[in-house]
């Protein structure tokens, strides 16, 4: 039944771990390829009770996945930094949280605190940064002379050689192999100034209180000392591009009895039932806004074939789609719906699919498919 | 045993008739899962009738009426669900449904079809091929239909469902035992010259 993986499953509220699951979290967060009899041994349980329990941790979502960790340097983006942003207001977070799909971005997180937005970026050399801050400033929220756009160039030890450029931050031990690196982030991390520079039109700032007073510096001279002293705690690097979403394949018969170019509804008919999912992109998950979902289903107001069992929406900002319709019945032997993102009716850009999940019971009153898009 | 098939036959009939779920089909849909529901109980009937259950004597004519009105089911079956959506039966016809019932059905169809095809040309065949052709098609048939209408979610009630899944196949096996078909299969004893 791989035809269903696009369905989300139900699952159990996870159990509480053991001393056993946190062990093994530890290992395989230390070395996710270890066998299972080694894992087994440390635990004291057979490989395949080992198997058993990983298994489980997988299904209650312990485990969220297993990722190839990078390093930065190797793949040609040697630049790490994190930038502060300040925004306006709420309105910009969804424009930000966008920009996860800038190859050069490789996490954005909301925070509480100084910045509104801080956002990790892997760069391949001080001028990509250079570009990425043009953009940021190019957002809504951002733009404009009373709002306090402030990126904030965050050095951290890393394993990048340094190179002459840096003078400005404090010089910083960069280990070479990574063995070393690993210990070092261990232990605390040796906090930098934070550097503070000025947007085109963004008034000056006091530099951050808790770094030493920096001279005023231009962006380029900050850039080219992050390229010079920052680089990267190597544990948990997640370069840009680098973390894969497996894509969403058709199912069979899941383009049977589409209509192409069906209308954007508010809702399917006199609704009650929800078909909500992500549609994110193959290469890196990001987000994809303003994506075109045809949804359509036997319902207990129209067969298949029919017109009005049809309706399209666009996902949010978020990549986030949710459309309202009539309860799905079973037909043809299985409760199921159809989905479609299809290129001919979209921006384009992606390669079209057609899904036909079967709902997990008859009785569900929601259904949720995520999609992941491949670039055409 | 007769009256225990025909009370079977009729509780299945009478669920898949008031099923809740004909409320949102149309009459062709409905009348296309009817059809199905109605193959399945005639599947019982057939080796009942032919191994001498509800006669005396093995009941032929009704056996070829009967067969005759399950070529009809499947004919209704099949159609009902082409035009109700066109795509899926044309995705099990060609044994690239995503349901795993799909090529079950497909499988019972073109069997139900070759049982009919022998049984029409009978008298212009050698009568061992006749009839081993006849109760092998039969076989595939009953089993495919079995698997068939036991993964579908549809207007079956769960125990006349099972009861006829199970006693479908049973009936199927004790006629061909009553009736000894299986001896056609060794080779004939060659006559003794004097």
């Amino acid at each position: 039944m791989s035809e269903t993986n696009g369905v989300r499953r139900k699952v159990a509220p996870a159990p509480a771990l053991d001393d056993r699951d946190r062990t093994l979290l530890a290992l395989l967060a230390e070395d996710a390829t270890r066998s299972y009899a080694a894992l087994g041994a440390a635990v004291a349980l057979s490989p395949p009770a080992v198997h058993e329990r990983v298994k489980r941790l997988r299904r209650t979502g312990a485990i969220a996945g297993t990722v190839a960790r990078l390093d930065g340097p190797a793949i040609g983006r040697p630049l790490l930094a994190f930038v502060h942003v300040d925004t306006a207001g709420w309105g910009a977070k969804g424009a930000f949280l966008s920009m996860e799909g800038e190859p050069d971005v490789e996490e954005v997180h909301t925070v509480a605190g100084d910045a509104c937005i801080l956002m990790k970026v892997r760069c391949r050399d001080a001028q990509a940064p250079e570009d990425l801050l043009a953009r940021i400033h190019a957002i809504e929220g951002i733009r404009g002379p009373t709002s306090r756009s402030r990126p904030i160039w965050n050095a951290a030890p890393g394993p990048c050689p340094r190179t002459e450029a840096g003078t400005a931050a404090q010089p910083v031990d960069a280990p070479r192999s990574r063995t070393t690196s690993r210990h070092r982030e261990r232990g605390p991390m040796p906090y930098l100034p934070d550097a503070t520079i000025s947007g085109p039109s963004t008034p000056s700032h006091p530099a951050h209180p808790k770094g030493h007073a920096m001279p005023r510096q231009t962006r380029r001279s900050i850039l080219a000392t992050g390229a010079a002293a920052v680089l990267a705690a190597p544990m948990l690097i997640r370069p840009a591009a680098a973390q894969t979403l497996a894509p969403t394949p058709t199912m069979r018969g899941g383009a049977n009895n589409y209509r192409p170019g069906a209308p954007i509804v508010e809702r399917i008919g006199g609704g009650g039932f929800w078909t909500s999912g992500t549609v994110r992109r193959a290469s890196d998950g990001a987000p994809l806004p303003g994506r075109r979902i045809q949804v359509w289903a036997h319902t207990t107001e129209g067969h298949e074939r029919d017109a009005r069992s049809h309706g399209a929406t666009r996902t949010d900002a978020d990549g986030v789609f949710r459309i309202e319709m009539p309860q799905i019945v079973p037909a043809f032997g299985q409760p199921h719906g159809h989905l479609a993102y299809d290129a001919d009716y979209d921006d384009g850009g992606f390669r079209t699919v057609f899904l036909r999940p079967v709902m997990p019971s008859a009785a569900d009153t929601t259904l949720r498919v995520d999609f992941v898009l491949v670039p055409a | 045993m007769a009256l225990g098939a025909v009370l079977l036959i009729g509780a299945a009939l009478w669920q898949a008739g008031t099923s809740p779920l004909l409320a949102w089909r149309d009459p062709l849909y409905v009348a296309a899962g009817l059809a199905g529901v109605a193959g399945l109980a005639l599947l019982l009937a057939q080796p009942l009738l032919i191994g001498g259950a509800v006669t005396p004597r093995p009941a032929r004519r009704l056996h070829a009426m009967a067969g005759a009105a399950l070529a009809a089911a499947v004919a209704l079956h099949v159609a009902g669900l082409w035009v109700t959506s066109p795509p899926d039966v044309v995705d099990v016809l060609l044994f690239r449904s995503p349901t795993p019932f799909g090529a079950w059905g497909a499988v019972a169809l073109w069997a139900a079809v070759a049982a009919a095809l022998l049984a029409l040309a009978r008298h212009r065949l050698p009568p061992r091929l006749w009839r081993v052709g006849h109760v092998a098609c039969a076989g595939v048939l009953v089993v495919a239909t079995v698997l068939h209408a036991w993964l579908i979610q549809g207007t079956m009630g769960t125990a006349s469902k099972a009861l006829l899944c199970v006693l479908a196949p049973a009936a199927t096996v004790w006629a061909v035992r009553r009736r000894g078909t299986w001896r056609l299969l060794m080779r004939p004893r060659r006559s003794r010259t004097p």
